[in-house]
């Protein structure tokens, strides 16, 4: 192959007096017309099943939301994802309506499940979230609400968005919740924004809520 | 054409025995040069008028800071906005004044307006915007909000809100930051706007910020 790790040679050397066979321009075609075809590919919707060293790919993560992701894939990588993300925009959700948080002392789910963001490829993603926490009427009961992305029903693992308000004078009180994680995916696995409250007796609201996830590494 | 979606077959094919001629070789200089061109993704103040499907391009967002957009055009897409993005940096822009609004329960702009953003082409956008709010010690409880409008419009998408509900005089304060993907105009003007339901309680905002980057645009 004439191409090396940022280096090329020649497909064949030629000399004057010497011979020139027309099935050398055969080899000579197949060398740049792959090597162009690797740098610029059409988008696809599946990675290539036989990858080499410094390819890249426009991969559809979303056609309907014209979200596309461009990796490269780098096979000196000590992960066994070796697809490298290199640019595109994240896959993302909101759910604008506000609902009541119904229990307490559990990792839960809203009247309306997530935001939810399907996940297209294994690998390892940036999560980034939000949402508003409130009591509509006053009380007497702390506000203390946490919210995180787990996968489907599952218990969200670290870097969780918080708001407390321990004032037990009657008030109404809310603030904004956010964070960012980094989670393992598996394909199909869905991503799910979900929520806690130490007291149900708040009367915890949840409102804008909001779900982003963009890749770091893939299979 | 050598280039297809599933990959570079040969321009011709050769035997060792057959015959080339020169003009061969102007077909294989031009099938590979045309390639290399198509994939030179020049830097452009417009959008290309007559894209091909396929086609990648830097679009030069804005001059100042140096944003620079990677866009790819997807003639099967079914919405209008056809160059898909594929990489760049955000085009920012910041207040760090410390401010007050002075009407109540209405969306308003401080004395400062903004931060805003200019908005180079028609498109969706993913929009990140945040404040820092504070109450000083007054016997007054507030909803603070912030979003991000066109103008002088109300916020669409996600808002950022904080409630002190206690009308006892605290100092108290918080940051507030939101996510959200709106579509624009050419030359609208993103714009984060703010809104109080008491001026007696002084909210004051500062640090304020809007950055977008596009999801697709045409």
């Amino acid at each position: 192959m004439p191409f090396g790790l940022n280096v090329y040679t020649r497909t064949k050397n030629f000399v004057n007096g010497g011979s020139l066979l027309p099935g050398d321009l055969n080899s000579i075609q197949d060398d740049l017309g792959n090597r162009l075809g690797l740098i610029d590919t059409a988008p696809v919707s599946s990675l290539p099943g036989a990858p080499v060293n410094g390819q890249e790919v426009i991969y559809n993560a979303n056609i309907t939301d014209g979200v596309i992701w461009r990796f490269k894939y780098r096979a000196a990588s000590p992960n066994t994802k070796k697809w490298e993300f290199q640019g595109g925009a994240p896959l993302y959700t909101q759910i604008l309506t506000q609902e009541l948080i119904g229990s307490q002392g559990a990792w839960v789910n809203l009247a309306t499940i997530g935001p939810d963001i399907t996940v297209p490829l294994t690998g390892d993603y940036l999560a980034r979230y939000g949402a508003h926490c409130f009591k509509v009427t006053a009380n007497t009961t702390s506000l203390d609400a946490s919210i995180g992305v787990a996968v489907s029903d599952g218990t969200p693992a670290t870097n969780l968005g918080h708001y407390q308000n321990g004032l037990t004078t009657s008030h109404t009180s809310g603030g904004n919740l956010g964070n960012e994680t980094t989670i393992s995916f598996t394909s199909g696995q869905i991503a799910r924004l979900r929520y806690f409250i130490v007291a149900s007796a708040a009367g915890g609201n949840f409102i804008w809520r909001w779900l982003q996830l963009t890749p770091i590494r893939v299979i | 054409m050598p280039f297809t979606s599933a990959g570079y077959t040969r321009t011709k094919t050769f035997a060792n025995s057959g015959t080339f001629t020169p003009i061969d070789l102007n077909n294989i200089q031009e099938d590979l040069g045309a390639r290399a061109l198509y994939m030179n993704r020049s830097v452009v103040t417009a959008l290309p008028t007559d894209p091909v499907d396929g086609q990648e391009i830097y679009y030069l967002a804005n001059n100042a800071q140096g944003n620079i957009w990677h866009l790819k055009y997807r003639s099967a897409s079914a919405s209008n906005f056809k160059w898909e993005f594929v990489g760049g940096t955000p085009i920012v822009a910041r207040v760090p004044a410390s401010e007050v609004p002075v009407t109540a329960n209405v969306w308003v702009d401080l004395t400062t307006i903004g931060p805003e953003i200019l908005i180079p082409l028609d498109g969706q956008y993913m929009v990140t915007a945040g404040a820092g709010v504070s109450k000083f010690p007054s016997a007054a409880a507030v909803v603070v909000d912030i979003g991000v409008a066109i103008g002088s419009t109300n916020p669409i998408g996600v808002i950022g809100e904080f409630n002190w509900g206690s009308a006892v005089a605290e100092l108290c304060g918080g940051t507030m930051r939101l996510v959200t993907r709106n579509n624009f105009f050419k030359d609208n003007i993103a714009r984060l706007r703010y809104l109080t339901t008491s001026v007696p309680a002084s909210p004051t905002f500062i640090n304020r910020f809007i950055e977008i980057y596009p999801a697709r645009v045409g």
